[in-house]
């Protein structure tokens, strides 16, 4: 038993030893960064065609036309794939698809 | 027979060695090693990371000891040699690897499985190898050498552990439960080798040699 004690308390003495070193020359850990959560894609833009309005023009990227939309027009990019009559309203018309034309009214003659 | 003795020697002392020249370059006290950067802000407690360079003192001492402890022929050239060694090997594993590898069980991988594996291990580790001392002390040499030989058994585990990593690791074992298999897994590895080696018929063998 004492023996078994012997060894323990030798032990113990090299853990205080080793603790002072260990406090005085250890280096530090690096941390580790953790890496930020995945931004989502954008959702694919979508513009709400209020109204096609006089004033449509070409510009270099592109066909642009002049947007009627509340409450102040603005421009925005459209490419129209095929010719759409006037007027188109109230459609959503995603941008580089085709803008479907409403169906004619039907005439009375 | 005596070849694969000589084998399973070899393989042992080989992976020890092995263990001994991965483990040194912890000495040199950096942070950036990484199983301490794993550990995170754990890592950076002095009394968690004085605990780990003891355990590995101590564990080298263990693995580079033992076969010089269990081999007859030192024992028969210099038994002065072999009982010096032998305290070395008390000290280092009763007072400095099983204490602190029973207190880094509590912050081991793999959870609650995992500490309860390291735990137990400690235990058993440190319980052989007291009960070895106190029968050498007794001057009961035949108990002590089978204790001893237990013990050494469970010194392996070391060894017996990252070898069943690897082997788990092979055919796609996720990692999580790889290290909990092998934690369990080398432990009952440790028990099986020292009860083969401290088996009747080897101590038999092993007088009359």
């Amino acid at each position: 038993m004492k023996t078994i004690l012997f060894s323990v308390a030798l032990g113990a003495l090299f853990f205080a030893g080793s603790l002072e070193i260990v406090a005085s020359r250890a280096k530090p850990v690096p941390r580790v960064v953790e890496a930020p959560p995945p931004v989502p894609a954008p959702e694919p833009e979508f513009v709400e065609v209020l109204e096609l309005v006089e004033g449509s023009q070409f510009s270099r990227r592109g066909p642009t036309y002049a947007l009627k939309k509340k409450p102040a027009a603005k421009r925005i990019p459209v490419v129209l794939l095929e010719e759409v009559e006037y007027p188109v309203t109230s459609r959503y018309v995603p941008l580089g698809r085709r803008a479907v034309p409403p169906p004619p009214p039907a005439r009375i003659d | 027979m005596r070849l694969a003795r000589w084998t399973w020697w070899a393989s042992i002392v080989a992976f020890s060695g092995l263990i001994l020249v991965n483990s040194w370059p912890y000495f040199s006290l950096r942070g950036n090693f990484g199983f301490l950067v794993e550990k995170g802000e754990l890592a950076s407690e002095v009394p968690w990371r004085t605990a780990f360079y003891v355990h590995i003192a101590g564990g080298m001492a263990c693995l580079a000891a033992g076969p010089l402890l269990l081999w007859n022929g030192l024992l028969r050239f210099s038994p002065r040699l072999h009982r010096w060694l032998g305290r070395g090997y008390a000290v280092a594993v009763l007072g400095c690897a099983g204490p602190t590898g029973i207190y880094m069980a509590f912050h081991a991988k793999g959870g609650v499985p995992g500490a309860i594996g390291f735990f137990v291990l400690g235990l058993l580790w440190w319980g052989e190898t007291a009960l070895g001392v106190r029968e050498a002390v007794a001057r009961r040499f035949a108990a002590h050498r089978r204790w001893m030989q237990r013990s050494y058994a469970m010194a392996l585990s070391a060894v017996f552990f990252r070898v069943i990593q690897l082997a788990l690791h092979a055919p796609g074992v996720p990692a999580e439960a790889n290290y909990v298999i092998s934690i369990w897994l080398s432990l009952a590895a440790s028990v099986a080798v020292g009860e083969w080696m401290a088996r009747p018929a080897a101590a038999v063998k092993g007088a009359a040699a």
